[in-house]
């Protein structure tokens, strides 16, 4: 057609200054990690030692689950404020039915999971039916998930776990500790529902713009509430890892990676510009874990470390704004 | 002050040689502009001819990269919004920037609120100070209403009211009509032929060349970001002004061969949407093109949206090849195959922050491009949506494009492209050519006809009377939420469109 092609002619090839600003912009979360990393690797070499990757890779890996399933209802345009409670329930729930009643390891995850999913299946079900805004009505899940696990244990905490559950947290392979594998094993499994199948894509579309989605046959019912089932299913497998790495299970589990998770979640939704959520995830995840790292071989004091995840979380999300803003102006698609 | 230091007396606004870029765009290239004291100017191009961008720099929104602008004899570089609105400049947007919660009077005079001695805002001298600006422009608005009781005519109006405000010597209306139904038009025509009386100097940009026939003195035709002619509009010819504006011959506005008619396949019988519109029916042939004409109100979109299961209907029987549908929401509509290209093509037709290939393949991403309904196969995916972009010549660099960053006219083409690719067999547009360029159009129309040659039965939905007149094969007219006509169209005029339009019956006189 003439008006394209006399518009393509229009189009000036990007020049070189523009090519630099765009590439700064796209990928300045990474630019900015690796100056970062430099630094503290030059100031404490132990940083990048491989026994400290390692253990990076471990604590990113405990809190990886919640927080796939969390960018996984981020997508669907929703928030799940509860899942460091569910993740508290799978792993409180799993550990009794394996220490007190005896049941064998797979039947206390199973259980793990099941009542993760119920809950899940309870979020969504006010957010589709009850058209509850998804953070009050998670919101209210958490406070009422908080106060019932009290009342249940007593605050008590679960010790001394089966070994066939401790190895799931302690055991190695190949030097490697098994909660890494499974973090690549569950990270592969929600990239590739997100990106290759109807129902990943779906979610991404109702998160873009749910009135379209739903004038083009999409079920955005079914699609928003798989969402929530998905987060409830992947929390407790977070808090159970946690539980099993640690030899102990406590009611509050969950709220030790409440913020990394979320942290890393959110950075995950922003890092493409809200396309490829996994992968921006599991960056997100590694980010804000070596930082934590990074804080605590710099002999930051505890209280001051647990001040990270929300600097990250707010650094990410200003840069997000600004780097839209800029590449909207620059007329680019952004990723 | 007025010392016409550019040229002769006459020119308030002297643009030259004005070039902006854009990274990887030229948006104007070396434009010259002359608005001459008094007269109306309109101002034309396709949507991306750099329309919006002249005025953006006029307005100080954006500085030009080249060139000089002088404004009633100053120069403008360096002066912000602030100064030039003093010099007595107003830009009346297309975008509805009001306060819906604020009542009419108090959008009206948004930011210039009279205060009582506690500093609080005096309601009652608010409305008398609103008033006036109101009554320039319509005497059926109540000052009190809240904006967002109004109609979205009516709230074009206020914004027009607003610009009023500040005393204007110079008016820029960017496309005011597009939401106007036609009283409010008329309305607003009267208003301008009363600010042209008091010597207010007007640059009109608009898409309709009925409106630049109607109302302008001169025009200034823009294409590509380059200044194509300006000249007096009468000695300007619609045909050569279409010409001008394309930068190629449009034979016919809308090449409609020998149209096949066949059976009916689709009825609609007593429908009865929750709003609006009351018992509806209508018998739609294969191979058709059925017009559905009314002013905004009349009930028209009720009507789709409750054929497609986008709302809920009272009652009504929809039928399929006699089959009767039951549409509940709008997978029954599409498992049917009714498609519908909804009025707001950003708001509910796209997702605009996704790529045209998943947008494209959002409705029959199940049924077409998963193997088992759950994996998509990525390559036939990618091959279907590069066809497409062939086919309807989509003017985009990639498949991989944000809708959000294509023209409105490449947007309705996706919007569409993605109900094509759904094999649907009946079509419902609601307003599919609202606020595209005429090029995008002339594309839009191509597309609807090509639907009905193959058999398709399509619904047209539109105010504009004159693309109906030219695309449909049979057009119902609604008023006040009823259908109140039925004409073939080969057998019927603009005028008789109009006055069913516009509420006549028929045996009154039909003089109006």
């Amino acid at each position: 057609m003439n008006r394209s092609s006399s518009n393509r002619e229009q189009m000036r090839t990007l020049n070189r200054k523009d090519a630099i600003a765009l590439f700064l912009i796209r990928y300045a979360v990474f630019v900015f990690f690796f100056f970062v990393y430099m630094a503290i690797a030059i100031y404490k070499p132990v940083f990048l030692s491989p026994a400290n990757l390692a253990d990076i890779m471990l604590t990113s890996s405990l809190v990886s689950f919640a927080s796939f399933g969390l960018s996984i209802v981020f997508a669907v345009g929703g928030v799940d404020l509860s899942f460091p409670n569910i993740a508290g329930y799978g792993a409180m729930l799993s550990t009794y039915l394996m220490i007190e009643v005896g049941y064998p390891v797979w039947v206390g995850i199973v259980a793990g999971i099941s009542v993760g999913l119920l809950i899940g299946t309870f979020n969504g079900l006010m957010v589709t039916r009850l058209y509850i805004n998804s953070f009050i009505a998670t919101l209210g899940t958490l406070f009422i998930l908080r106060g019932f696990l009290y009342w249940l244990t007593g605050g008590q905490s679960m010790q001394i776990l089966p070994q066939g559950f401790e190895y799931l947290g302690r055991g190695t392979l190949f030097n490697i500790r098994m909660p890494v594998y499974f973090m690549a094993g569950i990270f592969i499994l929600c990239y590739l529902f997100m990106e290759k199948t109807r129902w990943g894509r779906q979610i991404t579309l109702v998160g873009g713009n749910i009135e379209a989605t739903r004038l083009s046959g999409v079920n955005i019912k079914m699609i928003t509430l798989l969402s929530f089932m998905i987060c409830g299913l992947l929390s407790p497998l977070s808090g159970m890892l946690q539980a099993a790495s640690a030899s102990a299970a406590a009611v509050d589990i969950g709220d030790r990676f409440m913020v990394p998770a979320f942290a890393a979640a959110m950075m995950g939704t922003v890092i493409f510009q809200g396309k490829n959520v996994i992968l921006g995830t599991l960056f997100g995840i590694i980010f804000v874990e070596s930082l934590n790292n990074a804080a605590f071989i710099l002999g930051v004091s505890p209280e001051i470390r647990r001040v990270v995840p929300g600097i990250v979380l707010l650094a990410t999300i200003a840069f997000n704004y600004y780097a839209k803003r800029a590449l909207s102006e620059m007329r680019v698609h952004a990723y | 002050m007025g010392t016409a230091r550019n040229g002769d007396e006459d020119v308030v606004i002297k643009a030259s040689l004005i070039s902006k870029y854009f990274p990887g765009v030229i948006a104007l290239d070396n434009v010259d502009f002359e608005v001459r004291k008094g007269e109306t100017h309109a101002l034309v191009g396709e949507n991306g001819a750099g329309k919006s961008t002249l005025m953006k720099i006029l307005y100080r929104e954006y500085s030009e990269d080249a060139g000089s602008l002088y404004i009633d004899g100053k120069n403008a570089k360096g002066m912000g919004i602030r100064q030039v609105r003093n010099l007595g400049l107003s830009l009346i947007h297309q975008d509805l920037n009001l306060v819906p919660v604020f009542t009419v009077a108090h959008n009206v005079c948004m930011g210039l609120e009279p205060v009582n001695k506690l500093g609080f805002i005096d309601w009652k001298e608010l409305k008398q100070k609103a008033a006036p600006y109101l009554k320039e422009i319509s005497s059926d608005i109540d000052l009190d209403a809240k904006v967002e009781e109004l109609s979205n005519s009516q709230q074009q109006l206020v914004t027009v009211a607003r610009a009023l405000v500040a005393h204007p010597r110079f008016l820029i209306l960017d496309e005011p009509t597009a939401r106007l139904d036609q009283k409010s038009t008329e309305a607003l025509f009267d208003f301008l032929d009363r600010c042209k009386e008091k010597g207010i100097t007007i640059i009109y940009i608009s898409h309709r060349l009925e409106e630049i026939y109607r109302l302008c003195d001169r025009i200034t035709v823009l294409r590509d970001g380059e200044k194509v002619l300006t000249a007096p509009v009468q000695e300007l010819a619609q045909t050569e002004l279409v010409k001008h504006m394309v930068g190629r011959e449009l034979k016919q506005q809308i090449p409609k061969g020998e149209a096949s008619i066949g059976e009916v396949v689709f009825s609609v019988r007593n429908l009865n949407p929750m709003a609006k519109a009351k018992d509806i029916s209508f018998d739609l042939h294969s191979g058709e093109i059925l017009g559905i004409v009314g002013s905004i109100g009349a009930g028209k979109s009720e009507v789709a949206r409750a054929i497609f299961g986008a709302d809920r209907k009272q009652s009504g029987v929809i039928r399929m090849q006699g089959e009767e549908l039951k549409i509940r929401d709008p997978r029954d509509a599409i498992d049917a195959g009714i498609a519908l290209v909804p009025e707001e093509r950003r708001k509910q037709g796209l997702v605009t922050t996704e790529s045209i290939r998943k947008n494209m393949t959002l409705p029959s991403l199940g049924k077409n491009f998963c193997a088992g309904g759950f994996w998509i196969k990525q390559r036939k995916e990618k091959e279907a949506v590069a066809k497409s972009i062939k086919d309807f010549r989509l003017a985009t660099p990639s498949p991989e494009q944000e809708a959000r960053l294509l023209s409105g006219g490449t947007q309705q083409k996706v919007v569409i492209g993605k109900w094509l690719l759904s094999d649907s067999k009946i079509y419902i547009f609601d307003e599919p050519t609202k606020g595209i360029d005429v090029g995008g159009k002339h594309d839009i129309y191509k597309m609807i006809v090509d639907l009905a040659k193959n058999g398709a039965g399509v619904i047209f939905i539109s105010n504009e009377l004159d693309e109906v007149l030219a695309l449909c094969d049979r057009t119902l007219i609604m008023f006040n939420g009823r259908l109140v006509k039925e004409v073939i169209n080969k057998d019927t005029t603009k005028n008789e469109l109009l006055f069913y339009v516009m509420g006549g019956k028929d045996n009154g006189s039909k003089s109006g």
